[in-house]
């Protein structure tokens, strides 16, 4: 922590059984989160800091989270992350939700 | 040089300041304070509950295995900072500290690792031995001591080595807390005002860092590395609130104190430990 200028922000979209598109704002997970993933997802629709890579280990976990949340048929999530003045990088997860 | 009697009995202190952290970051005593980063404490750090969290590997432990292993590390860290078998509660401690931690991967802080680190330390070090209501005998006052010493000299190391990069150095990472008002109170408003300002921080807080090793390690500038290593976390804790890592620092800092020594000249009388201490 401290060493790095890094931040990071998520796209969240969600699909319904026809496969119509909805962007949504991940700060709406943060709602039923415990403490430590909620300060992290809050206001992750812009870029802030955090540490990103635990969000990047587990994007699996958010995304089975997320389709509890939002009842959805499919969820798709992408992380970005960048250092400051260095380049972007992208990590996304695509989740067929089981009812 | 100081006789291992006074090495033991600041091993014993440091144990028993650091024990008092350990609980006071694990429970809700300081709740009145309203501290931000307190507020996960009650009515134990890392007791379970119903909002959404993952564990950091393997399957989530079940909610009343959690609740035991927070009560077990709360009765070991007690055990630990009051000296009654201290090396067993504090090894105890540390582990179902991060047992408990690794059930949320997301609420990980390395003030946290740390402190669950130092209390496996130093109950391995011997530090049960002195100012403990039962002390424990000591096996090797000196190599404990030097255990708990490498334990302090590494945190510098990795966290000034961890700063020998370009996003650091150019003052991006000091802009950015600034930028987010992590930092931005006092002195250090001031100084991260400009690039300039930004990058001779930058450039002066790794070289603080790596320097703090040698300074602390070498017998002659002892007393200059801990009075320089206390600035640090005072400046730190003035302007960044890091949780409690500076406090923690400074209770292990009580390992390079040397209450007897004449550290210019290297001169004081070494006292042998009695029979009972050394058993």
């Amino acid at each position: 922590m401290y060493s790095r200028a890094g931040e990071f922000r998520i796209d969240l979209v969600t699909f319904d059984s026809e496969d119509h598109a909805h962007p949504r704002n991940p700060t709406a997970l943060a709602v039923h989160a415990a403490p430590g993933p909620a300060s992290l997802l809050g206001g992750s629709d812009h870029w802030r800091p955090g540490p990103s890579s635990i969000l990047r280990a587990h994007i699996d976990d958010l995304a089975r989270y997320a389709c509890h949340e939002t009842r959805a048929s499919t969820v798709e999530i992408t992380l970005h992350e960048r250092i400051v003045g260095g380049a972007e990088r992208a990590t996304r997860q695509r989740l067929a939700c089981t009812p | 040089m100081t006789s291992a009697r006074e090495e033991l009995r600041m091993l014993g202190l440091a144990r028993v300041a650091f024990g008092g952290l350990v609980l006071l970051r694990t429970t809700p005593l300081l709740a009145p304070l309203r501290i931000p980063y307190l507020r996960e404490t009650a009515p134990l750090l890392g007791w379970p509950t119903a909002a959404w969290h993952f564990p950091a590997f393997g399957p989530a432990l079940p909610a009343s295995v959690v609740a035991v292993l927070c009560i077990a590390r709360t009765l070991a860290v007690i055990l630990f900072a009051a000296g009654v078998r201290a090396r067993a509660a504090g090894i105890a401690g540390g582990m179902l500290g991060w047992l408990v931690l690794a059930q949320d991967a997301m609420s990980y802080v390395n003030t946290l690792h740390l402190l669950f680190l130092g209390m496996v330390v130093l109950a391995a070090s011997g530090a049960g031995g002195a100012l403990a209501l039962r002390p424990e005998p000591a096996i090797d006052p000196r190599s404990g001591l030097a255990l708990t010493r490498a334990l302090v000299v590494s945190v510098y190391a990795w966290s000034g080595l961890a700063k020998l990069n370009a996003s650091w150095l150019r003052g991006d990472a000091l802009a950015q807390l600034h930028e987010y008002r992590i930092v931005h109170e006092g002195l250090a408003e001031s100084l991260l005002a400009s690039a300039t300002g930004r990058a001779t921080t930058a450039w002066i807080v790794a070289a603080v860092e790596l320097g703090l090793g040698p300074l602390l390690l070498w017998p002659r500038t002892r007393r200059i590395g801990i009075v320089v290593a206390l600035a640090l976390h005072a400046g730190l804790e003035l302007s960044v609130h890091p949780d409690f890592f500076g406090f923690a620092m400074a209770a292990l800092l009580l390992a390079f104190v040397e209450p007897g020594a004449r550290q210019l000249t290297g001169t004081a009388t070494a006292k042998p430990l009695s029979a009972r201490a050394t058993r």
